[in-house]
């Protein structure tokens, strides 16, 4: 049973000052065994602050970071194929057919992508799709325009167990924290 | 034809009595020629022979107490001074606890007595001695399999409830959504794997149950088109108290810590030491016990040491070859002796309780006192010369029952006596580590504080019967402190 936390698309200190302070009161460390975070944290700061919360950091390089990160990764977590990429190089942005390319080229099981600041969890195929959201609800140019001009804060947790991925949404709705449970089977 | 029944067995039970009366009688009497003190087997009996549940009523009691009063002076019941001496062969000992123990009803007291002087290892009965000593085997035999099966059920009642898995779903009932379909008296273990079943197979179907809000009972399987999440209020990160992974997150602190020390308990022994798949199961069991023990009791919790208490009781169930079930079911056994043991050394391991009146540095200096009452010397020398405080060796002592002392045999053969003790197991730990104290008298006061807190944090081997036997004349402890205060 392990917890991966994804996050992403923080801004700080550029579009946003910090994380939700009761998105911080709950990333206490201690229960998650390793972070994943897809990028555009940008304060090399705040990546310490990151690290603190577990054991391992894996981050990838955003268009906008201010320290030097790979462009992609492949992790092998709890017996899962995690694929990483920020996906600003993914074009269009936030394009599933595009995603699952990507998703093919890794080989991976789970994909988690970022960018686009909005939530998204999807199937495709075999194959988990992911993406966190903003932490901070930061500004986006590809949410700008749409139905929802202003993200929710919103991180994903994943528990990786055997061949189930179980995968909780914290979303930062009115002031509140609203959790969500999705369940994925790998063999299904 | 019942009574007749009744009478002969009893027949035959006296006859056998009488027999091993003229044999330890003999054995007396030849220490008594080499001038040793001897133990007055008349007095054992006799309580044996009036408790026996018979339906032949007071002739057969009579006869009993008559055949007693041949062989010698039947002494009195209590004293401790019946339990001097008793140095007779291991094969006598040995007959009259299986004696014993063949009874219908076993008498405490007469046990108590027979285990005082060491339980023999050959006839594997340690096992159900310290049972029915530490109060867990009722005292008629035909109500073992019973009772044992009782607890044994209970303890593994309270492991699947108290063990928390935050992926199990709670008990259906409680939500309402599955439980029409469970019976309503279905207990925590059943109904809680029936609905841990459901929810994987309801993935699939469309009748995962739950009008929403926070039943979440079926996770719904990833539909293509987006995220379509099943609000949740207990997850991973969350600090609720009344939230399942919270629970599981402090529990796991407690098993750290349990683990931690579990892995060092006895570490020449391959019983609980290596690699071996046996080792790594009885580290867990014992681990688990202990845990158990934990969540049982919030305020003491874990302490550092309680792995030591239970490591003999384990290893004495697992081993024992009496009974087949006593090895299967040796952690259930295990946890429940260990909650009567340390229900008479709580406090020790208290922190807070340190300078109370129960706690474990009254408890030191209570031993202090009795050292001082027989011999002030030494204890001036000790304690006011050398300045040793008495808590660098004497808190391991006590709290740990002489456990890490003396190799795990001698260990096994203190606790006989402790367990069985008339004035208390307390009691009889403080007189003993008084012996040990004045056993080492010439090595400390020859020696400096140096030589003397090696000496006493690492006992030179010695014979344990020659400390048990310098404890059992003691007078007991209450009564020195009554007179010292």
């Amino acid at each position: 049973m392990v917890l991966v936390l994804c996050i992403g698309d923080l801004h700080i200190p550029h579009r946003a000052p910090d994380l939700p302070a009761k998105f911080k009161e709950l990333l206490k460390p201690g229960k998650i065994h390793s972070t994943i975070c897809v990028g555009n944290v940008c304060s090399k700061v705040f990546l310490d602050y990151l690290r603190t919360i577990s054991g391992e950091l894996h981050v990838v390089s955003g268009d906008f970071d201010e320290f030097a990160a790979p462009e992609q990764l492949v992790l092998d977590i709890a017996g899962f194929r995690v694929g990483v990429c920020h996906g600003h190089q993914i074009v269009p942005w936030g394009d599933a057919e595009a995603i699952s390319l990507l998703q093919r080229q890794m080989g991976a099981d789970i994909l988690v992508t970022g960018n686009t600041h909005k939530f998204e969890a999807r199937k495709a195929g075999s194959c988990l799709a992911l993406n966190p959201g903003s932490a901070t609800g930061a500004f986006s140019v590809a949410a700008a325009g749409t139905q929802q001009p202003v993200p929710t804060p919103s991180f994903v947790l994943m528990d990786l167990d055997g061949q189930k991925v179980t995968v909780y949404v914290y979303q930062l709705v009115d002031g509140e924290v609203r959790v969500e449970k999705i369940d994925y089977n790998k063999a299904a | 034809m019942e009574y007749a029944k009744g009478l002969f067995s009893r027949a035959k039970e006296l006859a056998v009595q009488t027999a091993q009366e003229i044999q330890a009688r003999a054995a007396n009497a030849s220490l008594v020629a080499a001038g040793m003190p001897v133990d007055t087997p008349g007095s054992v009996d006799s309580p044996s022979g009036s408790s026996r549940d018979v339906s032949g009523g007071r002739s057969i009691s009579g006869a009993g107490a008559s055949s007693s009063g041949r062989l010698g002076p039947a002494t009195g019941l209590g004293g401790s001074t019946s339990m001097t001496g008793g140095i007779q062969s291991e094969d006598v000992r040995l007959a009259r606890l299986q004696a014993e123990l063949r009874g219908s009803t076993i008498n405490l007291h007469a046990l108590k007595r027979l285990a005082f002087h060491g339980i023999p290892d050959k006839g594997n009965l340690r096992a159900t001695v310290w049972k029915l000593l530490l109060g867990y085997l009722p005292l008629a035999p035909e109500d073992w399999a019973k009772h044992c099966a009782a607890r044994r059920t209970q303890y593994h009642v309270f492991c699947d409830e108290l063990i928390v898995d935050p992926k199990r779903q709670p008990d259906p009932i409680s939500f309402g959504g599955l439980g029409a379909s469970r019976s309503a008296g279905g207990g925590g273990p059943g109904a809680s794997e029936a609905a841990a079943a459901s929810p994987l197979e309801a993935s699939t179907s469309a009748t995962a149950p739950g009008p929403g809000g926070g039943d979440d009972m079926g996770p719904l399987a990833l539909t293509t088109e987006g995220s379509s999440g099943v609000p949740v209020d207990d997850h991973p990160l969350s600090l609720a108290q009344t939230s399942r992974w919270c629970t599981y997150f402090k529990d796991s602190e407690v098993m750290v810590q349990v683990e931690r020390d579990v892995m060092r308990t006895h570490p020449d022994m391959h019983f609980f030491t290596g690699d071996s798949p046996e080792a790594e199961a009885h580290r867990e069991d014992m681990k688990r016990a202990l845990f158990m023990y934990a969540k049982l009791n919030p305020g003491l919790r874990y302490i550092q040491g309680m792995n030591e208490l239970i490591a003999p009781l384990y290893y004495l169930f697992k081993t024992d070859t009496q009974d087949p079930l006593s090895s299967q079911y040796a952690e259930a056994d295990a946890f429940w002796c260990f909650m009567e043991l340390i229900s008479d050394f709580r406090d020790h391991f208290c922190a807070q309780l340190d300078n109370a009146q129960s706690g474990i540095k009254a408890t030191i200096r209570r031993l202090m006192l009795v050292l001082q009452h027989y011999d002030k010397e030494l204890w001036h020398h000790i304690e006011v010369v050398h300045k040793v405080d008495p808590q660098f060796y004497a808190f391991r002592w006590l709290t740990l029952l002489l456990s890490q002392e003396f190799a795990f045999p001698d260990t096994l053969r203190i606790w006989d006596t402790i367990l069985s003790d008339p004035h208390g197991r307390m009691d009889c730990l403080m007189r003993i580590c008084t012996a040990m104290i004045l056993h080492v008298r010439p090595i400390l006061m020859r020696g400096d504080f140096t030589v003397i807190l090696k000496t006493l944090q690492r006992y030179p081997p010695v014979d344990v019967n020659v400390l048990l036997a310098k404890a059992a004349s003691m007078p007991p402890c209450t009564a020195i402190l009554a007179t010292s205060v």
